[in-house]
């Protein structure tokens, strides 16, 4: 059946419809107002054309309609966040047709409207980036009748983390402070998305203090989110807050210890308990010491750490059961297995850890990744019958070891899809939060973790769907802007950007990372970079002004703030190795360093100032250069500059080369270039480059018959690139031959040695060893043999190179933990 | 939490065919993807044969220490890239490498073979594919 929607349409809903969907519909409206300019609540008396009804399978106004036969709801019952969609005609006097929203429970009503949203054609982040859904008079669908899947993951969110300088400017520019009115925008982002949980920012905040008050609490339990704190923070008390009312006379005692002060822990945990007991929440358990520290001295043994916690996670759900529910059972609760509380779990040296503590039951075990996007410890076959289940603390952004990456989101979606499908695979299905910083820049990543979570059959299959996925994020956020040539322009930038940085994330990038001349590595990293750089440049001309902010957010100041550091950081790399050898070409490229430096600090100033300040200290995190793990002592490149020598001086070098020759006979090595023993080289380029006072003038000549230049002479004032070629024609076998480089005009000759093969014995599709080393992409094996059980599957794309084989098991064992081999 | 997968023989694997210009001792470099035992062990192993001899390496280079926090998964989450180094005796010309399925979640990259003594040239990404004619 079709529907007709437009700015007459109403919007409907039970006097006991859950307020969560109450104000998802309200956004819901301002959606419809953007797109038709009008929209309204159905009054009492009111008619209608169409109206949106929605609700819950526990509403009235539901329960009559499906008594009356209007919607089934029975697909629907105890199932969870499900929602459905149904057209119908005449479902209530006065209303000619509607759409029937129906959730399983509250949150499946708000992901049903803001499905209906997405049908419309309003990206999810409508109202974090400002994207005008196309304007239209009406709106016809037709067969978006649907019963939603239950989501595959229970619990899915992000962990507003690191939020100074960016998330902190950001919030104190827009909302005053990170309170209820910074957290409804946050809300809103995390439902659209389709999650449902998450920890809020805890670094210099307390959530449910600076509201004010308890407001923002109240409002994620209004809005239906779950609220639930990092890994430190237990008992729905943030990690701050014991440091606010401590001290003597305190009824919580003057010490965040439990063996000196459990009284007052005891106390400060119950009151936190209490006060947040009303809201939908995942209670943290377990301690870890002040600041996220180690919960005890070095002095206390594994035993002492490990009886400690058992005497927590008592007392612990002693108190949840006291204050929220005598059924522990259901009272959603998690413990964090991360830094040394990984060890107190598992135990070792002769002391059982906590695992199988009773303790424990029902508590989901939160596990975590290496801090850079591997998943770590997963649960081995033993452990997976543990009746909390597992969940999984994934970083996108993180302040800590080995080094912190807080600026431009740096996510690799192939890397996700990787180890997350790997982790769900294990049974890691109740939590997956991400800690995605202060959210700027990350909302590629964050879309398609919590997408993954909510579908992962759809999303999961193969890593090629993460290139479906990014084309799919693309048309829903710029369809309206751009043409299918110019997002396919915006998918080229974002798959160039975000691969880069699978190779080293920002931070750690330096004038060491990409060799300046070594297998070309430097120059097919900066030929990227431009590539990018022309792109974004070209779109940036081509966006329209009402989108240009969301463009700036999701595209160009990701793309082109990575793309300029890598830059800059290739030609420091280069600039190093030619002011070495007085290569006048490194006051070149010590220019180019200096408009790189110039143009980060500036595009992060424009970025602030782009529609409005939307994103006003998203940008703030230090980038550049850490030389430790933090940007303690950080520092852009060094430009180095060189000054001619006062002759005459050409530098002859491969670019693919540091060795160089002058052609002065005190100076000069033998130089001999064997690229030509490989069989697919037939072609070499090099470069003249002035070291000393220029112009000045070549000429290279050779009696070889089977070389040739693109250029035989010529007057330089700076470099030069010649091509040799190499006519394999006209030789067999092996062969040595020489060129001549001389100065024409100042005395200098330099000859170069050439080695070529042409062999006839080259067997097919096997690599042959050259330049002293045989290097075999994984992918291109030449033969590969499954079992029954498994074989290698091509992954692409994924990891640094772009492509790879894993293995892939097709039996439950593959989920069993180490293999060793019986050899 | 170690448990026996399966023998050689009913192993999945892939098979690399290259020729190399000596008989000798070469360097054989795995790169890997930066990925983590995924268990509470210290062990993450792969498996290959050089022309019939099978080797069996850990990747955690140090497995007496814990490995997250390690020098090792410093470096490997810096650089997103595991490299695990071995030694074979290759033959001049035609040789077969198997690389098994081992433990779990291990990614190959690319494997590099360098005669022994000898050294790469430096670089970040490493080397550029070898020849190999019909590709």
């Amino acid at each position: 059946m079709t529907i007709k929607l437009d700015k007459n349409t109403k919007f409907l809903h039970g006097t006991d419809t859950p307020k969560a969907a109450v104000i998802a519909a309200k956004n819901v409206m301002h959606d419809f107002e953007l797109i038709f300019g009008g929209v309204s609540d159905m009054k009492s008396g009111d008619s209608a054309e169409t109206a949106v009804i929605f609700g819950t399978v526990e509403d009235k106004l539901i329960l009559d309609l499906s008594e009356r036969g209007k919607i089934d709801i029975a697909p629907l019952k105890g199932k969870w966040e499900v929602y459905s969609l149904t057209t119908v005609s005449r479902p209530l006097d006065g209303i000619e047709s509607a759409i029937i929203i129906v959730g399983s429970d509250r949150r499946g009503a708000v992901y049903g409207l803001y499905h209906l949203s997405e049908l419309l054609g309003v990206s999810p982040f409508v109202n974090w980036c400002n994207i005008p859904p196309e304007k239209r008079a009406e709106v016809v669908l037709d067969n978006t009748d649907c019963v939603s899947k239950e989501p595959s993951v229970k619990y899915r969110g992000f962990f507003i983390n690191d939020e100074w300088p960016a998330f902190g400017t950001w919030s104190n520019s827009h909302f005053g402070g990170i309170n209820a009115k910074c957290y409804e925008r946050v809300f809103e982002l995390l439902l659209r998305l389709k999650g449902n949980y998450l920890w809020p920012a805890m670094w210099a905040s307390d959530f449910s203090l600076d509201g004010p008050g308890l407001l923002s609490a109240q409002l994620a339990d209004d809005m239906g989110v779950v609220m639930s704190t990092s890994h430190h923070e237990p008992c729905c008390r943030s990690g701050n807050e014991y440091g606010k009312v401590r001290g003597k006379g305190s009824k919580y005692g003057d010490a965040w210890s439990f063996i000196t002060n459990p009284d007052g822990i005891t106390e400060f945990w119950r009151d936190g308990l209490k006060r947040n007991a009303g809201f939908e929440n995942v209670i943290t358990m377990g301690m870890r010491g002040e600041n996220d520290t180690a919960i005890l001295g070095k002095d206390a043994t594994l035993k002492d750490n490990i009886d400690l916690l058992r005497n927590v996670l008592k007392t612990q759900n002693r108190l949840i059961s006291e204050t929220v529910n005598s059924n522990l059972e259901k009272v959603p609760r998690q413990m964090v297995l991360f830094t040394e509380v990984e060890e107190f779990f598992y135990g070792g040296k002769g002391v059982d850890g906590l695992m199988g503590d009773p303790e424990l039951d029902g508590v989901t075990l939160m596990l975590s990744d290496n801090n850079h996007g591997s998943t770590r410890t997963l649960p081995s076959k033993k452990m997976r019958s543990h009746s909390g289940g597992y969940g999984m603390y994934y970083h996108m952004d993180m302040h800590g070891g080995p080094h912190s990456y807080q600026w431009i989101g740096s996510t690799y979606l192939p890397k996700v899809w990787e180890q997350m499908t790997m982790a769900y695979e294990y049974g890691v299905r109740e939590i997956w939060v991400t800690n995605v910083g202060d959210i700027g820049t990350q909302e590629l990543g964050l879309s398609y973790f919590l997408d993954l979570a909510y579908d992962i059959e759809k999303w999961g299959k193969s890593p090629e769907e993460t290139n479906e996925y990014t084309k799919m994020w693309i048309d829903r956020s710029f369809e309206n802007a751009f043409d299918d040539a110019d997002r396919g322009k915006i998918f080229e930038a974002i798959i160039g950007y975000t691969s880069l940085l699978s190779r080293r994330k920002h931070e750690k990038i330096n004038e060491w990372t990409y060799h300046p001349v070594n297998f070309g590595e430097a120059d097919e990293a900066l030929s990227i970079c431009e590539k990018l750089l022309n792109i974004c440049d070209e779109l940036k001309e081509k966006c329209p002004e009402d989108c240009l902010g969301a463009f700036w957010e999701l595209v160009y100041y990701p793309v082109c703030g990575t793309a300029n550091l890598i830059k800059m950081w290739v030609l420091a790399a280069k600039n190093r190795l030619y002011a070495t050898q007085n290569r006048l070409t490194a006051n070149t490229s010590a220019d180019m360093i200096r408009e790189c430096i110039a143009k980060d600090y500036a595009l992060t100033e424009q970025y602030h100032k782009i529609d409005g300040g939307r994103y006003f200290g998203f940008g703030a995190s230090e980038h550049v250069g850490f030389t430790t793990w933090d940007d303690a002592n950080n520092q852009y490149p060094i430009m180095r500059y060189v000054h001619p020598a006062n002759t005459k001086r050409m530098i002859i070098s491969k670019t693919d080369d540091e060795r160089y020759v002058t052609g002065l006979s005190t100076f000069d090595q033998r130089l001999v270039w064997d690229d030509a023993l490989r069989p697919d080289v037939n072609s070499i380029d090099f470069d003249i480059t002035c070291a000393g006072v220029s112009p000045m003038k070549f000429e290279i000549s050779t009696e070889c018959d089977w070389l040739s230049f693109s250029k035989t002479s010529d007057e330089i004032a700076l470099c030069k690139r010649i091509t040799l070629y190499i006519n394999r024609k006209k030789f067999k076998g092996r062969q040595s031959g020489s060129f001549t480089v001389r100065g024409a005009d100042f005395p200098a000759r330099a000859t170069i040695l050439v080695e070529a093969e042409n062999r006839e014995d080259i067997p097919e599709n096997v690599f042959i060893e050259s330049d002293g080393y045989i290097c075999m992409k994984a992918v291109n094996y030449q033969e590969k043999c499954d079992t029954p059980d498994g074989g290698f599957r091509r992954l692409e794309p994924c990891t640094r190179e772009g492509s790879a084989p894993r293995d892939h098991r097709f039996y439950e064992a593959r989920r069993e933990a180490v293999c060793r081999l019986p050899l | 939490m170690t448990t026996d997968f399966m023998k050689l023989d009913e192993k999945p694997y892939v098979v690399y065919r290259f020729e190399a210009a000596q008989d000798g001792e070469y360097n054989i470099r795995f790169w890997l993807e930066a990925s983590t035992p995924v268990v509470y062990e210290r062990e993450q192993y792969i498996c290959f044969a050089l022309n019939g001899e099978a080797q069996t390496l850990n990747t955690v280079i140090e497995p007496e220490k814990q490995f997250f926090l390690s020098a090792q998964w410093s470096r490997e989450a810096t650089d997103h890239v595991k490299i695990t180094d071995g030694t074979v005796t290759c033959r001049k010309g035609l040789n077969e490498l198997r690389f098994y399925a081992a433990s779990l979640a291990i990614v190959l990259e690319k494997i590099v073979l360098y005669p022994k003594g000898t050294k790469l040239k430096e670089s970040y990404m490493g080397p550029r594919e070898s020849f190999i004619k019909g590709r």
